[in-house]
């Protein structure tokens, strides 16, 4: 590691060079009441212009200046804005408790220095989502939701009603990278979709990176979305809920040592299946529809430089009828202990689980089949920030991540199967990462680094198989239990830039490569929990994306509008699909059903933000295309992927008509999703089969909807809040294609009819929430 | 069995909301392919082959019989057999017995095209018994079918079930394998296209396949509506660019009144 802060120190040396008589002011920044860190306050000195600092994702902040007297202007998004002015004679530490906003003339100055930041920073194909927009957005069953309020943003698209993935830039939903507190969340939807696995109320912020993420993420092609949970209230006990139709939460968060360590704890329930038992049906009346989950955080100040943090996830979903039933569902738990080593040197190791499970139940009388999959990560990070000069903020660290995948084991309480348990594919995944936030100049800020990534297959006592293009096993090798047989090696550059070539305006550029070595085989319509995660192999090779993204960014002189477009391209390499007529049972053969090839994608997005204001909102269109090329399929031509969609538009519009009035409405239109429709027919038995030609050559009816949300705000005091939310999804009914299939006529003989089933027409719904 | 084909159908009997309409699409129509089927099995000397064309999506209502082809079956040892062309594209074969574990290969002819498929005899498995269960949906008194056999340990097995109920055939493909089961006694329930009730007559055929024409008929099973996002016409064991199968089988029947 010494080693290490040389090379970095010699990279940055030009400013030691210039760097006479200079201190550093640094500190953490949190929310007066509650105690919680904020992340990205920023800290300006009112003497040298437009010059700052960031809080980073703890609220720590570090600024360099030589020996003066200095006003220091801290503000934050909500929050009142404080003024500190010192004498910086020698190394500071200032930690500052910021207030509740109260609306005066300088905060509309500082939000617009804030809004700022979007032009200014290097970073592109961002966007930060905050609780107090995702409040107001309309989503399905009145249930805020950060995945579903993401898909309304360019470049982000929605898999449709009932899908759980989403698709970013063209990637395919495993490619992205998915963090709650820096554990990988592997399936973040419950009931297929209908729900994230996030519980908003326990959420801070989420930010969304579309491929030109910083070094310091990796493992995915496409995106990461980084989700923080709230710490836990420091100074008061607080509770807060919602009661809705079909799903209740509540949230309990305060001190356990006042200033010095708190709590968190939020759980959700659904209870649709309650509405099952009334119905008279006697299959749904048995059937099960729920899910729950869990989050749970405690954070304690060891001293002034120590900090620690737990934090966990739990979540099950169990879906099914009397005889058949799924079971699936997501834990993790971070360890994280924060250490400020100087004012400068800022350091973070955590110790992450992260587990996702799926069980298939199957009973009959004297018949109890469980199918199950397992994927268990054990992960540790050590990072850090390194505060060099005011023009550099250097990032560096190393992560190692064992993955421990049970693709499938079966095992039953019958004479009927052999239990069969497909031994645990084991890996090693060890990253080291560095990068550079650099402002070469007023106008230009760079952001460049690099990771690099090991890949070592362990071996697991058991035959691992090579398969040729025919699906024939050519080559059988027994590796040593925990033996490294294989290692990939890659190096991910990444580079962006920006450069406000004048005031409110700028360009950017970037380009990244990203590695991926964790792989979700899929070959149903909808993305299911029970599809199956593997590991690179002999047979598969990492995953590889290389992006290049060009921008041009806006802000209105009154700073109400925002605008930026980007354009990108993505270039996919080592792409997987399955073969034609693949069986895609969970087995010891399964990738020899596997083929492999490349990808292309590209597009341009707009996005035209209003951010204050009594209506706020924006408006999102991309217009992209999306192909994969892979050996042996489509004739080995390029052809649609299933999440090539043409156009793509998101509008939001929210508007307070006061404190306690807001209505809000999105409408979405998008083109419908790349399918294969059957070209002809034929007769096998005498039943009627179809005939296929190319590949996702047909289009699903195109998507539209329009959902309106009204929230009524009937009670706020200090001491008690609450509210009424009403909403209805799908406002004018418009039957929305889930998946269109084919028939024979009833009526024409001959004749076949397209069938479009449909799953949600209008849904209204109502939930109360309250805090106390 | 298909997950996704079970979440999905779980999906639609839970959202009562969900519905189905009729769509105008355009449809593309393919050119017309040969469909030639061949099965022969182990008890039967006369053996049959037809050859249909396929249709367009708003095609005829009929589908036409391709005559004048020239078909000849053989076997490892180059015994042969000629078919006789029945008109509407049926062919029949003369006498002509099978052997165990023989490897067979079916030329068809059809004007001036050559499809040429071989397919090797499994091992004859007994079907032991037919044992009826509750179906556990609707009807008290419906059942499914299990058709018990012991599974030979020392190779993969595939199976292929016809069933007739009360004279009525069903026409759904109904396969399995030994996967999961390699050497127990078979107990994997038919889940046919209807379930029968206490007193109906049920007739299973039990034929066993080789692994060609399981994965046949597992593609195109996987292609049916709801199931795979990306269907695609299964891989034939004929060459020349047809569609269909020729199968060798081993074959035995049960009949059996539901209880």
């Amino acid at each position: 590691m010494k080693h290490l802060l040389w090379i970095l120190a010699i990279l940055a040396s030009h400013t030691f060079l210039l760097s006479q008589e200079k201190y550093t002011i640094s500190g953490k920044i949190t929310e007066a009441t509650s105690g919680e860190d904020i992340i990205g306050a920023k800290v300006k000195v009112l003497e040298l212009d437009n010059f700052g600092a960031y809080s980073n994702e703890y609220g720590f902040y570090s600024l360099t200046l030589a020996r003066g007297n200095y006003t220091f202007v801290y503000s934050a998004s909500g929050l009142s804005t404080d003024t500190v002015q010192i004498t910086l004679d020698q190394n500071t530490t200032i930690n500052k408790e910021m207030d509740a906003e109260i609306q005066t003339e300088e905060m509309v100055e500082v939000s617009a220095v804030k809004k700022d930041e979007n032009i200014r920073n290097a970073q592109m194909g961002v966007d930060v989502l905050d609780p107090q927009t995702l409040a107001k957005v309309p989503v399905i069953f009145g249930e805020r939701d950060i995945i579903k309020t993401m898909q309304l943003t360019p470049g982000i698209k929605s898999g449709g009603d009932g899908n759980a993935g989403f698709y970013v830039r063209g990637g395919s939903a495993d490619q992205n990278l998915i963090l709650l507190d820096e554990a990988p969340v592997y399936n973040a939807s419950h009931l297929l979709g209908f729900f994230s696995t996030f519980n908003s109320d326990a959420i801070k912020t989420a930010t969304i990176y579309k491929g030109n993420q910083p070094a310091q993420f990796g493992g995915r092609l496409s995106s990461v979305l980084d989700v923080k949970m709230n710490e836990g209230n420091l100074k008061k006990f607080g509770v807060s809920g919602g009661i809705g139709l079909i799903s209740s939460k509540l949230n309990v968060e305060g001190p356990i040592i006042k200033d010095k360590m708190s709590f968190l704890i939020s759980a959700r329930r659904t209870y649709a299946d309650i509405f099952l038992k009334l119905s008279n049906n006697k299959d749904l009346k048995d059937a099960s529809l729920y899910f729950y989950d869990l989050n749970a955080k405690l954070n304690y100040k060891l001293g002034e430089k120590d900090r620690l943090y737990l934090s966990g996830y739990f979540g099950r979903d169990k879906l099914g009828l009397s005889n058949f039933g799924i079971t699936w569902g997501n834990a993790t738990g971070t360890l994280r202990w924060n250490h400020i080593i100087n004012s400068k040197l800022f350091s973070n190791t955590s110790f992450i689980v992260s587990n996702y499970i799926y069980d298939i139940n199957i009973k009959s009388e004297d018949i109890k089949i469980t199918i199950g999959s397992e994927l268990q990560d054990y992960n540790i990070k050590q990072e850090f920030q390194y505060f060099v000069s005011n023009r550099h903020k250097l990032r560096f660290g190393l992560n190692a991540i064992h993955h421990g995948i049970v693709p499938g084991s079966v095992t039953g309480s019958s004479d009927a199967i052999n239990a069969e348990t497909v031994p645990s594919k084991l890996s090693l995944e060890n990253s080291v990462f560095v990068l550079d936030e650099y402002a070469l100049s007023d106008k230009i800020n760079i952001n460049y680094g690099v990771r690099g990534t090991a890949f070592s297959l362990l071996g697991n006592g058991s035959n691992a198989y090579r398969f040729d293009n025919e699906s024939n096993i050519t080559d059988t090798n027994v590796y040593a239990k925990n033996k490294i047989s294989r290692t990939y090696y890659n190096i991910e550059p990444r580079f962006s830039m920006s450069f406000s070539y004048k005031k409110n305006e700028s360009v950017k550029v970037a380009y990244s490569r990203n590695v991926q070595n964790i792989h979700l085989i899929s070959n149903s319509t909808s993305g299911s929990p029970t599809d199956i995660y593997i590991p690179s192999s002999d047979n598969i090779k990492p995953e590889i994306a290389d992006q290049f993204a060009l921008g041009w960014f806006k802000l209105s002189k009154n700073a109400k509008f925002e605008f930026s477009t980007e354009a990108y391209y993505k270039d996919l390499q080592n792409q997987i699909d399955y073969k034609d007529g693949a069986n895609t049972q969970a087995n010891d053969v399964l990738e020899g059903e596997l083929r492999y090839g490349i990808g292309r994608a590209y597009g341009l997005e707009v996005y035209l933000k209003k951010t204050s204001g009594k209506l706020t909102g924006w408006l999102a269109y991309t217009i992209s295309k999306t192909e994969r090329k892979i050996d042996g399929i489509n004739e080995n031509k390029w052809y649609n992927a299933r999440q090539d969609r043409t156009h793509d538009i998101s509008l939001v519009g929210i508007y307070d008509f006061n404190e306690k009035h807001t209505l809000s409405a999105t409408f979405v239109f998008y083109t419908g999703n790349a399918v294969t429709y059957p070209t002809g027919k034929y007769q096998i038995s005498d039943e009627t089969y179809y005939l296929y030609s190319s590949r996702n050559a047909d289009r699903l009816p195109a998507y539209h909807r329009f959902d309106i949300a009204y929230t009524w705000v009937n009670k706020k005091t200090a001491k008690f809040e609450s509210s009424w939310n009403f909403s209805i999804y799908n406002l004018y009914g418009h039957a929305n294609p889930y998946i269109v299939t084919f028939e024979e006529s009833k009526t024409v003989p001959g004749q076949t009819d397209a069938i479009q089933t449909t799953l949600f027409k209008i849904i209204p719904s109502i939930s109360y929430n309250f805090k106390f | 069995m298909k997950f996704s084909n079970i979440i999905y159908a779980i999906l639609i009997i839970i959202f009562s909301t969900a519905c189905r309409k009729k769509i105008d699409l355009k449809f593309k129509d393919s050119a017309p392919k040969n469909v030639i089927q061949c099965e022969i099995n182990d008890t039967d000397s006369i053996h049959y082959v037809t050859i249909t064309k396929s249709l367009g999506l708003n095609g005829a209502a009929t589908y036409s019989g391709v005559t004048g082809a020239i078909i000849t079956l053989k076997d490892q040892q180059g015994n042969t057999t000629t078919f006789l062309d029945l008109g509407d594209g049926k062919y029949q074969s003369g006498v002509y017995f099978l052997t165990n574990n023989f490897t067979y290969t079916l030329s068809v002819n059809v004007n001036g095209e050559d499809f040429i498929a071989t397919s090797t005899l499994p091992t004859h498995v007994n079907l032991e018994d037919l044992v009826f269960l509750p179906s556990g949906f609707g009807d008290e008194n419906a059942r499914i079918i299990v058709p018990l056999r012991y599974d030979p340990e020392n190779e993969a097995n595939f199976y292929r079930f016809k069933v007739t109920i009360n004279d009525t055939v069903d026409k759904s493909i109904q396969i399995q394998d030994d996967e999961l089961s390699n050497g127990l006694l078979q107990q994997q329930p038919i889940f046919g296209g209807e379930f029968p009730v206490v007193g109906d007559t049920c007739e299973v055929t039990l034929n066993c396949i080789d692994k060609n024409v399981f994965d046949y008929l597992f593609t195109l099973l996987s292609n049916d509506p709801g199931g795979s996002a990306t269907p695609a016409n299964p891989k034939s064991n004929f060459s020349g660019g047809c569609l269909g199968f020729f199968s060798a089988q081993a074959k035995n029947t049960l009949v059996r009144i539901a209880e």
